[in-house]
């Protein structure tokens, strides 16, 4: 997901005061500086970064993110930690500036010598930080679905890939309610990206397309895009608007009498959090994809939800970000415990083909592109503000970087040295 | 659909996107415009009215019957009106007041009083948005025709706009305390010369501007978000109509929502909504350029 | 004479930011009399008069009206103790009508509800045909004489009157004399008038005081009020 999600899990009063204390500069930093090294020495602890913006715009989405991860990171050092080490977490908070994504970057990389890095929500902090990782070699695990269209070495990417939401909810789509479809979405670069290949789809899979509009960031009037809508008569929208905007559509459409009977609304942003502020009475019926709800039956889940419940709330939720965000540390010990070191090489080479059995089933890392193979699901929202999974792949589903319809040739395999063009 | 209702739909959102936008900066066309405040904080005050609307949704829904429910909105309103007010007269009395000819100052303390705000929803709230719901009586649609049905909720937005907006002009124009008001704005020492508690007027007067906002809130909690950001998301739209309508008159923010509004619903109809908005912010800027005070300039002969 | 003191001014010290504007000005004016203050440009003559009215902050010193002590008073409170102020430069409402302007008088009177009394229009005639023009179109001395209106409606016991005939057509000067004398006549209400124009202060005036420099140099009734006196304090 490339920008802001305009809600997202309430911060507990201790999450104040530590965002508080960040802010004023008294250190939100835990540990200390130098000192211990993240190569193999006894039973010191193993230092990893956590790197979400715990104030400013992206708090409201990213804190949940940084809250989920210490609680696997807790999990871990229960059980005894990983190697005969317990992990130390260094909490840095980037502030939702894009700079300081950067600037923290190199702080937990050379400074605290961090051997892997758990952070970013939005597209813009990813791209800011990417060539610091790059270039000295850190390790980034990236929870976030996102548009695709990069390939490197040094991330791990364990949100979903366009092929792994947007391709299987456009195909689903067309067999169940539709043929003709309307894209909206928020203007910046996620939802053309992902309109682009939606519409590369229904070309393919004889859809056909009778609208696409883009609304500012933030944007609250949607008459004049509900009327075109009315006008167009499609059989479904696809919607990728993100943040605030979302209360706005789902809330003036329904004004208008429009219900998900009507022209059912298939969202790739609207996650529970999301629902909570829509309010289920009027999301009711209409759809998103991802590939974890809240309501997904496994064992694996049910443990989950509950432990993040009682940890932080019982009115919070979980959803698509926190899940990965959970796994994702799970995969990084299980790599380090593997590779018997936490020499960053050494981590990266023993993740490549890692399995998880994560709250949303079974994922895998992929042993070329780094991407992380997932179930893919589609759910209905229910009155409550819950998902009915309605639709679900059978397994795990292979995950591809570059977009098969603008790059049709293009792979992303480590194992021939990264991008490479198929002839 | 025929183009012809489309057209006619476009006509009739223009209308409801003019009463909204009117609706936004009535409270600032008082303390901005007449009071000379720049208040960043006018989008927190519109939140709090949000959330008052929520507070009270969600007690009639615990503690009364169902069939009450639909009646929380109506006075969800008054109750918006009297919360904001009420912080609204507390930031003038606490703040604003010792801060008057410094307009500085005054945008930054209050761009912190909407941090503080904003927080303390956070607090009290949570991060999420929350969830106002329409009461049944505003969901429905009045049928005018084939292919064209009005929602009953802009319908009530247009017609309580109006309201709001024949309130003002009868307290301003009508009554005493608008003629203090009036005066108050144009001559602080001079009004107090003439008996005129000036600052109980300015006090008075930036709770009503405030009150508005938390009018405003409670509308549009049915028609936007309500979280502890969303009243970042209209300050920008609230002091567009305001400067382009000209500081000081109740007709500028008239003038203002209505150009802006129409402006914005047509350019949106023939091309996209950012061309649009990208279209109404051009058209301000050139027209700023050319008349730098506004539609209606408060022209005052200078006094010899 | 055995007419009480309704303004009593004792030692009254007035700055602006550092610069000393006052010095120890003492000054009083008695019930139903006229006062008036005269000096060259400069002296402190409408400085005096905003500390009476409360415009300015005394940094020592007293105001005493009507037997009370209104030192830290806000303008407000000491217009609604019967204080009537024409500033210097009118400060007529400018988009405020004519009427809305006298109105505001009454309602420091506290009477509204009794409308614009006749009696103001006998006085000044030439508003009564322009009560729907907004204030600021009315030319200086129509101006002039709405101040003046508007400062009778509030009841005033006391008139405070800064150059009311700066720069306005002689024909009109007479008018507003006129109507002060008039004011004078029905022994209702004292004045304390700040005047340039000698003849005007010296018709009309009980009392006279002279500033130079922030102080008061030389007062007196203003029968006593000789021509060398007025020539080595007023002339230019």
């Amino acid at each position: 997901m490339a920008t802001k999600r305009n809600n997202g899990p309430a911060p507990s009063r201790r999450d104040f005061l530590k965002t508080t204390a960040a802010m004023m500069g008294v250190g939100a930093a835990a540990g200390t500086f130098g000192g211990i090294s993240c190569g193999p020495r006894g039973s010191a602890p193993i230092k990893v970064g956590i790197m979400h913006s715990l104030s400013g715009t992206m708090a409201i989405s990213e804190t949940s993110l940084r809250d989920v991860e210490l609680m696997a990171i807790e999990e871990i050092n229960a059980k005894g930690g990983v190697l005969g080490r317990q992990i130390q977490p260094i909490v840095e908070d980037p502030a939702s500036d894009w700079p300081t994504f950067a600037e923290k970057s190199k702080k937990l990389l050379l400074r605290d010598e961090v051997c892997s890095v758990f952070g970013c929500w939005t597209s813009a902090s990813r791209k800011a930080v990417l060539p610091v990782f790059e270039k000295n070699n850190g390790l980034l695990w990236y929870p976030v679905q996102y548009e695709g269209n990069e390939c490197s070495h040094n991330v791990f990417y364990t949100g979903a890939a366009p092929n792994q939401q947007i391709g299987p909810a456009v195909t689903w789509l067309l067999k169940n309610r539709g043929k003709k479809f309307y894209l909206l979405g928020s203007d910046y670069v996620f939802p053309r990206t992902a309109n682009g290949i939606i519409k590369g789809q229904l070309k393919a899979e004889g859809g056909e397309l009778v609208g696409e509009e883009y609304t500012p960031l933030g944007h609250m009037e949607y008459s004049t895009v509900v009327n075109k809508i009315k006008s167009a008569k499609p059989e479904v929208v696809f919607s990728t608007i993100n943040g605030d905007s979302n209360v706005a559509f789902y809330k003036q459409l329904r004004a208008a009498g429009i219900t998900a009977n009507d022209i059912p609304v298939m969202a790739v942003s609207v996650a529970e959090d999301e629902v909570r502020g829509i309010g289920g009475a009027v999301a009711e019926g209409h759809y998103a994809a991802w590939n974890y709800f809240q309501s997904v039956d496994t064992p694996e889940n049910k443990v989950f939800v509950d432990k993040f419940r009682t940890k932080y709330g019982k009115d919070r939720v979980t959803d698509d970000p926190i899940e990965a965000a959970y796994f994702q540390v799970h995969l990084w010990a299980q790599a380090v415990a593997k590779a018997g070191s936490t020499e960053v090489d050494k981590i990266r080479e023993a993740a490549l083909g890692q399995e998880f059995k994560a709250p949303e089933g079974m994922v895998r890392l992929d042993p070329k592109n780094l991407h992380t193979w997932k179930t893919v699901r589609i759910g209905k929202i229910r009155a409550d503000g819950q998902f009915d999974v309605v639709w679900a792949t059978d397994g795990p589903v292979r995950p591809e970087p570059w977009d098969k319809i603008q790059f049709p040739k293009r792979d992303c395999d480590w194992t021939r040295g990264g991008t490479v063009e198929n002839t | 659909m025929t183009s012809t209702t489309f057209l006619l739909g476009q006509l009739f959102n223009g209308l409801s996107y003019c009463s909204i936008l009117l609706l936004i900066a009535l409270g600032l066309a008082i303390t901005f415009g007449l009071m000379g405040v720049i208040n960043m904080a006018h989008g927190e005050l519109m939140m709090l009215g949000s959330y008052a609307a929520y507070v009270l949704q969600n007690y009639f829904a615990k503690q009364l019957a169902a069939q009450y429910f639909g009646w929380y909105f109506v006075l969800a309103l008054p109750l918006a009106f009297v919360v904001s007010g009420l912080a609204g007269l507390l930031l003038e009395r606490s703040l604003i007041r010792r801060l008057y000819g410094r307009p500085l100052e005054t945008l930054l303390a209050t761009w912190g009083v909407s941090l503080i705000l904003q927080q303390l929803m956070r607090q009290i709230f949570g991060a999420n948005n929350v969830d106002v719901r329409s009461p049944g009586w505003l969901m429905g649609r009045w049928h005018v025709a084939a292919g064209l049905e009005l929602p009953h909720l802009r319908l009530f937005i247009i017609a309580f706009t109006s309201t709001c907006l024949f309130l003002m002009y009868a307290l301003l124009f009508r009554t005493a305390l608008g003629l203090r008001i009036r005066a108050v704005t144009q001559n602080r020492d001079m009004s107090a010369c003439l008996g005129v508690p000036t600052r109980k007027v300015d006090a008075y007067t930036f709770a009503l501007g405030s009150g508005l906002a938390g009018f405003a809130g409670c509308i549009l909690s049915l028609m936007g978000s309500v979280g502890p950001n969303s009243g970042q998301n209209y300050i920008v739209d609230a002091f567009m109509v305001v400067v382009l309508g000209g500081v000081g008159k109740l007709a500028g923010a008239i003038a203002g929502s209505f150009v802006i509004g129409q402006t914005n619903v047509l350019f949106e109809s023939f091309s996209t909504a950012t061309m649009g908005k990208v279209m109404v912010f051009t058209l301000v800027i050139l027209f700023l350029q050319w008349k730098p005070s506004g539609v209606f300039p408060s022209k005052v002969r200078s006094l010899d | 004479m055995p007419a009480t003191d309704l303004l009593t001014i004792d030692r009254l010290n007035v700055y602006y930011a550092e610069s000393h504007i006052l010095r120890d000005v003492s000054l009083t004016v008695p019930e139903h009399k006229v006062a008036c203050l005269m000096g060259r440009n400069g002296a402190g003559k409408t400085t005096l008069l905003k500390s009476v009215m409360g415009l300015l902050p005394a940094r020592s010193g007293q105001v005493q009206f009507a037997g009370e002590n209104i030192t830290t008073r806000c303008p407000d409170e000491r217009a609604r103790r019967g204080m009537g102020y024409v500033p210097q430069g009118r400060e007529i409402f400018p988009t405020l009508t004519v009427q809305e302007n006298l109105v505001l008088g009454l309602l420091a009177a506290k009477q509204p509800k009794n409308g614009i009394p006749d009696e103001i229009f006998h006085l000044f005639p030439i508003l009564k045909t322009m009560l729907k023009r907004r204030g600021g179109d009315l030319s200086g001395g129509q101006q002039q004489q709405l101040a003046l209106a508007r400062a009778m409606l509030s009841h005033p016991r006391l008139l405070l009157l800064d150059e009311p005939t700066e720069g306005i057509q002689p024909s009109i000067i007479d008018e507003i004399e006129d109507v002060i004398t008039r004011i004078k006549e029905q022994k209702a209400v004292s004045i304390l008038l700040v005047e340039q124009y000698l003849e005007f202060a010296w018709r009309l005036a009980d009392f006279y005081y002279i500033m130079e420099k922030g102080s008061i140099v030389a007062h007196g009734t203003t029968e006593e009020l000789s021509e060398e006196v007025a020539h080595r304090h007023l002339a230019i």
